[in-house]
């Protein structure tokens, strides 16, 4: 009992209180910060590795811009981008949803091999690029793939003469130029005064080095990952970041969601041939429906578009046409 | 308790605590916020793009005679109906087209060399314009001098060559003087829908380029020497050839009487009726269709414009009056057998050498002489036994005269025969005159 009322006489010595009050609140503190407010910093940084810009890439790099757009702890993003581009609306849909992301986190694109046509339109949505000393940047410019307008059949009969084709050829001609026009509006207004090189330079599309494109304006600086990054950090005004692999969290996000709704159906599946020759599982499905038109070989340029409907193909693509 | 009650501040120490780890935390991780720079829309529905003009005109040419020749038979790189502006207006001036070669379906064939080398020399004395327009084959050497005789001799020329399509013109093109150069011209700052569909306003007064005040070219190819008709302005730009000089893709060589053009698909609709173009292929049909085109001996019969006059030395020679007219009838030239020569007509006469006063005026400005032997500018003496002889005179406004004599009547038939057949050919000793043996 004496015990117990010396160290009570401690306990409530003020000191003591003080000690752990404010422990305690350091601890609420704490819990508080890294659960309920900011956090520790993070850098989502999203990996595009060589890529065309077709429908499927292009809607997996937008769940991923998303993904950090609505993670508050994400304060800066890094896209490490190697792509030459490809189908018009993909490649206008990320500059502009690059651009939407570049009013709440600052976004720096770190080239890889390729920035190139739809590539660079993208990157001109980010607040900065860097590129390479290698690095193929630039292709400012659209091209049109098309065939002989269809004859006039007894069998298939439209309302309109150009409803099978859209247009005469020249017509064709007219939207091409407005999307070049569009294009370059687009590099413009985004790099501004950093640009050291005239609007009919940019339309004759050429592609320059990674360190032609510093000279001219075109990107900000050469550098790797870790450069961009460093920059984001800057940008964003953080330090001690962690990063974070948006691809990763992405996938993990789109298992979940795709999990939810296979899941049930898994005992059906079972019984449904693979392409393997085995039962389709959750695992298979999941591999099909993610990533999809990430990673592609080099060998798919330009992409295998379906050619009977949507004809004509626009592109905002650096490719060389099969010989 | 008051005791108690004194020591309460104590519990302000957890929030200060708290706060003190947040800010310090905001300290160490956020150095201040993120500052959006401004962003700066892009007007894209300011976006409009110019379009080149249709240029109404209407024309009303003057019909002329002659024959427009198309060569189809090296591989030629093209289909006919894109040549429709052009052979449209060719035809509205009263000229016949023939092609050189056959088509297949849809494209243009190639026949063995040396058939292809006959065909060419026998359509060439017929024709008045030749237009040899991207071919795939290159022309051989003899065929590239058939063609400049024939150029010599005032014929027309029409080359035209394509960036965008696989040709060998250079290989006919490049003994006239000029060549095709590599590479295609573009225009960044001003153009038709295209930087490769360029405008042109720079003309070399000329009867091409008259009325012409803005042309358009589709992917057109610089042409390097000749006289240049039309050249490009200063942001037109060679994609090949690294020098902003202006650059010609329309020339003019072999005096006069070669038009080279580097681009087909100016004349392909719509194409032909934008801004001046229109103009500018009716100016080409006129360049290929009011040339004066001299001919000789070895063109005949082609050097006959119109009906003919046989005339007969003496009445015995009517079966080789019916041969010749039949001979003429199988080249399409109708003829009459007359019994007085008539100035203004061409002619042929048909005679012996008996009857060699008759067409004196004719033999004596060729400085030839019938008798015992026969004497020209280019032969010795010649025994007239068993010979015939046959002049080609070119007469003022383009009359043409073919005087055929031979010492029997069956040299003279034979020597009719010989024209029929083409071995009359061999027997030329100059231009206008022949001098055959004729042992049966």
């Amino acid at each position: 009992m004496a015990r117990l009322a010396a160290v009570w006489q401690i306990t409530i010595r003020w000191y003591v209180i003080a000690l752990v009050m404010a422990g305690l609140g350091v601890l609420a503190g704490y819990l508080l910060f890294f659960n309920a407010l900011q956090g520790r910093p993070q850098i989502g940084v999203i990996d595009i590795p060589f890529t065309i810009i077709d429908d499927d890439s292009a809607f997996f790099i937008g769940e991923m811009l998303d993904f950090v757009s609505r993670t508050d702890s994400i304060k800066a993003v890094v896209i490490k981008l190697n792509s030459p581009g490809g189908g018009v609306a993909p490649s206008e849909h990320l500059f502009l949803k690059t651009l939407k992301l570049r009013e709440k986190k600052p976004v720096v694109v770190a080239a890889d091999q390729f920035l190139a046509s739809g590539a660079y339109m993208m990157a001109m949505g980010a607040n900065e690029v860097f590129v390479k000393p290698s690095s193929i940047v630039g292709s400012i410019g659209v091209r049109v793939r098309f065939g002989p307008p269809p004859a006039p059949s007894d069998f298939e009969i439209e309302t309109g003469p150009s409803k099978l084709t859209g247009g005469t050829e020249r017509d064709l001609f007219g939207e091409l130029e407005q999307l070049k026009e569009s294009f370059l509006q687009m590099v413009l207004t985004q790099r501004g005064d950093r640009l050291n090189i005239t609007p009919q330079e940019l339309v004759e599309a050429r592609t320059y080095t990674g360190l032609a494109s510093v000279r001219l304006g075109l990107a900000d600086a050469v550098g790797g990952d870790t450069e961009a990054i460093e920059r984001a950090a800057s940008l964003a005004r953080i330090s001690h970041y962690r990063l974070v692999d948006v691809n990763v969290e992405v996938q993990r996000l789109l298992f979940k969601k795709i999990k939810r709704i296979i899941e049930p159906l898994e005992p059906l599946l079972s019984t449904v041939e693979g392409a393997e020759g085995r039962g389709l599982d959750l695992e298979m499905l999941t591999s099909l429906l993610l990533s999809r038109g990430l990673g592609e070989s080099q060998g798919r340029v330009p992409p295998d578009f379906p050619i009977d409907v949507n004809l004509p193909q626009f592109f905002y693509l650096y490719a060389i046409p099969p010989r | 308790m008051p005791f108690r009650l004194g020591k309460l501040w104590l519990l302000l120490l957890f929030p200060v605590g708290a706060g003190a780890f947040i800010g310090g935390a905001y300290l160490f991780f956020y150095q201040g916020g993120y500052r959006a720079p401004p962003t700066v829309r892009v007007q894209f529905e300011s976006i409009v793009v110019p379009t080149a003009s249709v240029a109404g005109f209407v024309e009303a040419p003057t019909p002329r005679e002659g024959m427009f020749l198309l060569d189809v038979a090296h591989s030629n790189n093209f289909d006919e109906a894109e040549l429709s502006p052009l052979l449209s207006r060719v035809a509205s001036r009263g000229y016949t087209i023939e092609f050189l070669g056959e088509r297949d379906h849809g494209g243009a064939s190639s026949p063995p060399g040396r058939v292809r080398l006959a065909l060419l020399e026998e359509k060439l004395r017929e024709a008045d314009s030749f237009a040899v327009i991207l071919p795939q084959d290159a022309y051989a050497k003899e065929e590239v001098d058939v063609i400049e005789r024939y150029v010599e001799k005032g014929g027309r020329l029409l080359l035209i060559g394509d960036p965008s399509r696989h040709d060998h013109i250079n290989s006919v093109a490049e003994e006239f003087g000029i060549t095709f150069q590599d590479g295609f011209l573009y225009n960044v700052v001003e153009h038709d829908l295209n930087y490769r569909n360029i405008f042109l306003r720079d003309f070399l007064p000329n009867e091409l380029t008259q009325g012409l005040g803005r042309i358009t070219l589709y992917t057109a190819g610089s042409i390097q020497s000749g006289v240049s008709l039309v050249t490009t302005d200063g942001n037109t730009y060679s994609s090949m050839i690294q020098r902003t000089a202006p650059f010609a893709p329309v020339v003019k060589a072999g005096d006069g009487g070669v038009l080279g053009i580097f681009d087909i698909t100016f004349m392909i609709p719509p194409q032909d009726a934008l801004t001046d173009n229109a103009r500018f292929i009716a100016n080409i049909a006129d360049f290929l269709t009011n040339g004066q085109r001299s001919f000789e001996l070895v063109d005949f019969p082609h050097f006959f414009s119109g009906p003919v006059d046989i005339l007969l030395g003496q009445s015995s020679l009517f079966p080789a009056g019916t041969a010749m007219k039949s001979l003429l009838l199988t080249f399409e030239t109708p003829s009459e057998l007359r019994g007085v020569e008539d100035l203004l007509q061409d002619t042929v006469f048909l005679g012996l050498y008996e009857d060699a006063r008759d067409v004196a005026q004719y033999l004596s400005l060729a400085r030839i002489q019938v008798g015992e032997t026969i004497r020209t500018p280019f032969t010795p003496a010649i025994p007239s036994d068993s010979t015939g002889l046959v002049l080609l005179h070119q007469g003022q406004g383009g009359r043409q005269v073919l005087i055929v004599l031979g010492d029997t009547e069956s040299s003279l038939h034979r020597l009719v025969e010989l024209l029929g057949a083409g071995g009359f050919r061999t027997g030329l000793v100059s231009d206008s005159v022949g001098v055959y043996r004729l042992n049966s």
